[in-house]
């Protein structure tokens, strides 16, 4: 009970028209932001930092999570009209969102995600307001051990992905993993495959490789196609572009699902956003009346990702919040804001400065709303981005595509890298290779391989097993593997029969 | 045509350098080069240094971030720029460990720099869980001669500045132990609570604001003020750890002006006079220096030294 | 050998090898049978070259007693499960048991783009981003099928403008400058 007083009194001093204002300009700077291809939300965060070095640091804050927060909604909406995903966990927004613009119909995959976006986002804060204490004691429940079989679990996923191509994706899956291995050994500070080239040795970064393999290769395989000569594809005149309530209501098991399952993976540092998303869909397909579908415009879909990307907010700040250890690497620049207004990040928090946090909770949620707001009107806009013939629109992919990669680490290098994925992922999928296994691979490599190997030095193999959660994540890892091929397997063999 | 373009850019920084020489030093923004993103520690602390100088000074700096590599990236950037003083570095101990590690050319990378202004010193400390049995340096060392060298310290990066600390105190006490490297500080702090490893080298500010932790020990001449119940490792028994610190600093490429040199130095020892400043620093129990040059290049020397004793002694380098 | 192949000039060699595999599988892929396999044997050669690179290169790589874990064990538990895999790949296309490669579309504008892009990121060392973004803006534009100078004209100032303003002066932005800003 105490929780909610102190949850009022913080709404209460957001009600002033500075506060409005801050969250306001946060919100629109993070669906911008978010909304750039190659703009991440840890970047739109360290970005914006130094703008809040003059406010309170309660401001400062209160803006620089609203950033978060609404950037994570706004790279869904390129993930859904141009098929560029801003930050890895958007990649399965694009996964269905993507198709359905294909069909005409973006507006559908628009209002889904925004809402899946709103409604993931509550989830999240409600469960960071409420259960922090109990998600941080499991979160210190997990050893290297199981922060391997977690990865294994979010890499399980690709079975179910490549629709029905396990071969494929295991290809893709491993090409990734490969390709993560160039760069400094996260171990020993060996140097692998850089060939000395300074640039290599942090291996590439996922912006422009994610850039590359989906926006680029999208484009290149439209202008293979002929696609520019062709008008857009044009909305039903007849129908409103947008869901109704009931489209809505059908998915709100989907989303609710989604934004818990985003919540609790999301409170693990590394890449649990990702895994959190990738599950999240997973779980949504297998238990769909008909899985076909996915992957080629279901709604369902949309929902599982946007809906857990955006909780998964609400996960990273579990640990910043309680352990004081960033869940996410915007939750790493919140770390540092925190720091330079001499605040000290942990549970201190709480006791020596409540009314901080408890700022911080509410403007969440009323970023949440704001984000609905601006949503709303800003889907009327997005939506006209399919109007625009392709001719023009593919060009400015690639501009924009190109600052983004370039502001990552300010190098021109990885505008390359951003190329050559094009390329590369333009070739593999009209082989008919999926390409969203090679991000995964890429995405969990470092955390595969890191905790495999502490593993090995704290134990050996044994330890895998002797410990109960990570033998569960295996056992469920390997089941998911198992089933789909095994299923295909005798599917193949009733064909020739 | 490269080459004319080459001769064309060199002629105008020529004269480009000739009028900043004339002119007072700082006539343009100063750039000081990250090499961690923002809201990194040594991006937290440039920032806070440029919002303290702006006090004493009317110079324009802008903070830059050039990550990767382990701070090769930053460090190559400020190198290729001409040496004018207008490219400044921010750097902390664990570069001098990277280019060695990495195996880079000393002279070169660390050489190729003027240590301008150190700017703190950071005390390195063991730290273990409270509520562990090993919350002592006696339970500790126990420990670790009954595992035999099976006991797990936790830490960053293997070769980083805390690895080197273990590695110290392991030399000096004649035990041994192993070292997990975790990707960050903090998530090897967070498996110091889930009971992986015994000890995590690292340094007081680390414990500030979380829960769970005491420090077993801090390389210091006395205890903190700030952490009065950490012994020292003399109080230990354990002679030679009394000034073991992470330090962060400025640095210029070799052969920039002198006026430029000095100008940093004057203003370091004006902020390092700053209440504010010290505050910001002394909360975390770090120590503030304003060393110039002398010293600075002195304490760069002792770190190469020391570094390549111990990374070839336990066979990180050959 | 292993140290040089790791070196600079190293990637320049595997790099050269890269394309002779192709050009072998190519030549050896014409007959009636494999013809129509013919990009996705392509693409598995591609594959296990990578795989065997990486695997080969491997041995090359330190290893350090003291950090108590190898740095070869992950590349080569990878490249020889990508190699695995691509082998049953391969074997299945033989079989002709693989879809088939898609029709050929309008290859040589894909090329044409990719070439007009990777000239603007070589120029944009040399002469700015800026001058080297619009130009690469308008070029496209025009290669796409745009023929209203009015419209790519316009769009590439307007993209000019738009990223000075936002991301170089706004959000601090150091975008490659040339020679002449």
């Amino acid at each position: 009970m105490d929780t909610i007083s102190h949850l009022f009194e913080g709404l209460g001093s957001l009600m002033g028209p500075v506060p409005l204002l801050v969250i306001l300009a946060g919100v629109c700077v993070g669906i911008l932001g978010g909304a750039m291809p190659g703009i991440s939300p840890s970047m739109a965060v360290a970005l914006l930092l130094p703008f809040t070095f003059g406010m309170s640091p309660a401001m400062g804050l209160v803006m620089l999570c609203a950033i978060y927060l609404a950037a994570n909604y706004g790279g869904s909406v390129t993930a859904v009209m141009i098929n560029t995903p801003g930050t890895p966990s958007a990649v399965v927004t694009a996964f269905d969102g993507y198709p359905l613009t294909r069909k005409g119909q973006a507006g559908t995959a628009l209002g889904i995600s925004l809402i899946a976006s709103v409604v993931g986002g509550f989830v999240g804060i409600a469960i960071l307001v409420l259960f922090s204490a109990p998600l941080a004691r499991f979160a210190l429940k997990f050893w290297p051990a199981e922060y391997f079989a977690l990865a294994i679990l979010g890499l399980s996923t690709i079975a179910s992905l490549g629709g029905g191509r396990w071969l494929e994706s295991f290809i893709a899956v491993l090409l990734g993993l490969l390709l993560n291995t160039i760069g400094l050994d996260p171990l020993s500070g060996v140097s692998r495959y850089t060939f000395d080239v300074l640039r290599l040795y942090d291996g590439f970064s996922f912006i422009p490789v994610l850039i590359g393999l989906f926006a680029l290769s999208e484009v290149f395989s439209g202008i293979e196609s002929g696609e520019i000569g062709r008008p857009p594809a044009a909305p039903d005149k007849e129908r409103s572009p947008w869901p109704t309530l009931r489209d809505y209501l059908k998915l709100k098991f989907s989303m609710l699902r989604a934004g818990v399952l985003g919540t609790v993976i999301g409170i693990f540092p590394g890449a649990g956003g990702t895994i959190a998303s990738f599950i999240a869909y997973d779980v949504e397909k297998r238990l769909s009346k008909n899985p076909a579908e996915f992957g080629q415009g279901a709604p369902a879909g949309v929902a599982a990702a946007e809906a857990s990307n955006s909780s998964s907010v609400g996960g990273a700040l579990v640990p910043l919040l309680t352990l004081g250890i960033p869940g996410s690497s915007s939750a790493a620049v919140l770390i540092g804001a925190l720091m330079i207004h001499n605040l000290q990040p942990g549970p201190e928090l709480f006791t020596k400065h409540p009314e901080i946090v408890y700022t911080l909770f509410s403007s969440l949620l009323v970023a949440n709303v704001f984000i609905l707001a601006l949503g709303l009107l800003g889907a009327r806009l997005w939506i006209k981005a399919a109007l625009i013939p392709k001719r023009l629109l593919y060009p400015l992919i690639f501009a924009f595509s190109f600052i983004g990669s370039y502001a990552v680490r300010s190098s021109v290098f990885d505008v390359g890298v951003c190329l050559v994925f094009g390329l590369v992922g333009w070739l593999l999928s009209r082989a008919k290779f999926p390409v969203s296994p090679v991000v995964l691979g890429m995405i969990l490599g470092t955390m595969i391989e890191k905790n495999l190997r502490a593993t090995l030095m704290m134990g050996g193999f044994s330890l895998f097993v002797q410990r109960p959660l990570s033998l569960t994540l295996l056992i469920l890892a390997f089941a998911s593997v198992a089933v789909p091929v095994l299923r295909e397997r005798r599917a193949a063999r009733k064909g020739t029969l | 045509m490269k080459r004319i373009i080459a001769v064309l850019c060199i002629a105008s920084l020529a004269v480009l350098g000739a009028s900043a020489a004339f002119a007072a030093y700082p006539e343009k923004p100063v750039r000081v080069v990250n090499y961690v993103g923002p809201g990194g520690l040594m991006d937290v602390t440039s920032r806070k240094f440029v919002s303290i100088a702006k006090k004493f000074t009317d110079a324009t700096f802008v903070v830059e971030n050039r990550e990767g590599a382990g701070g090769l990236v930053g460090m190559q950037a400020v190198l290729e720029q001409p040496a004018d003083g207008y490219t400044v570095f921010a750097a902390t101990t664990s570069n001098i460990a990277k280019v060695l590690t990495s195996k880079k050319n000393v002279d070169d990378y660390i050489w190729g720099f003027e240590w301008i202004a150190m700017l703190m010193k950071d005390p390195e400390c063991l730290i273990a869980a409270k509520d562990s049995p090993l919350n002592t340096w006696e339970a500790v060392f126990k420990d670790a001669l009954e595992k035999k060298g099976a006991q797990i310290w936790a830490g960053p990066a293997a070769g980083g500045n805390d690895h080197l600390m273990a590695m110290k105190v392991w030399e000096k006490t004649g035990m041994s132990a192993k070292w997990i490297p975790y990707s960050t500080g903090p998530e090897a702090m967070m498996g110091l609570l889930s009971g992986q490893g015994a000890v995590y080298v690292g340094n007081g500010a680390d414990i500030g604001g979380r829960e769970g932790f005491t420090i077993v020990a801090i390389a210091r001449k006395e205890r903190s003020p700030k952490f009065p119940d950490a012994p020292t490792f003399t109080e230990l028994g354990i002679q030679g750890l009394e000034d073991e610190a992470m330090w962060r600093g400025f640095a210029m490429k070799k052969g920039s002006p002198e006026e430029a040199m000095a100008w940093w130095e004057d203003l370091l020892k004006k902020v390092a006079a700053d209440p504010e400043w010290r505050e910001f620093l002394e909360k975390d129990g770090i120590d503030v220096v304003d060393y110039g040059r002398p010293e600075f290049n002195a304490q760069v020397k002792k770190d190469i030294e020391d570094a390549t004793h111990y990374l070839k002694q336990y066979g990180l380098i050959k | 050998m292993l140290v040089f192949l790791s070196g600079g000039s190293g990637l320049l060699l595997l790099a050269a090898g890269f394309p002779a595999v192709l050009l072998a599988v190519w030549a050896c892929t014409g007959r009636e049978r494999f013809a129509p396999f013919r990009v996705r044997i392509l693409i598995c050669a591609a594959l296990l070259y990578l795989s065997f690179v990486f695997f080969f290169l491997s041995f090359g790589l330190e290893e350090i007693e003291a950090v108590g874990s190898s740095a070869r064990t992950a590349p080569r538990l990878w490249s020889a499960g990508l190699a695995l895999f691509t082998l049953d790949q391969l074997r299945r296309t033989l079989q002709g048991r693989a879809p088939r490669d898609p029709e050929c579309g309008d290859i040589r504008r894909v090329l044409a783009t990719a070439a007009v892009v990777a000239f603007s990121l070589w120029g944009m060392d040399i002469v700015g981003y800026y001058l080297s973004s619009g130009i690469m803006l308008l070029v496209l534009c025009v290669l796409l099928g745009e023929r209203r100078p009015a419209v790519f004209l316009s769009l590439t100032g307007g993209w000019v403008l738009f990223s000075w303003a936002v991301f170089s002066r706004m959000l601090n932005l150091n975008l490659p400058s040339g020679l002449f800003f």
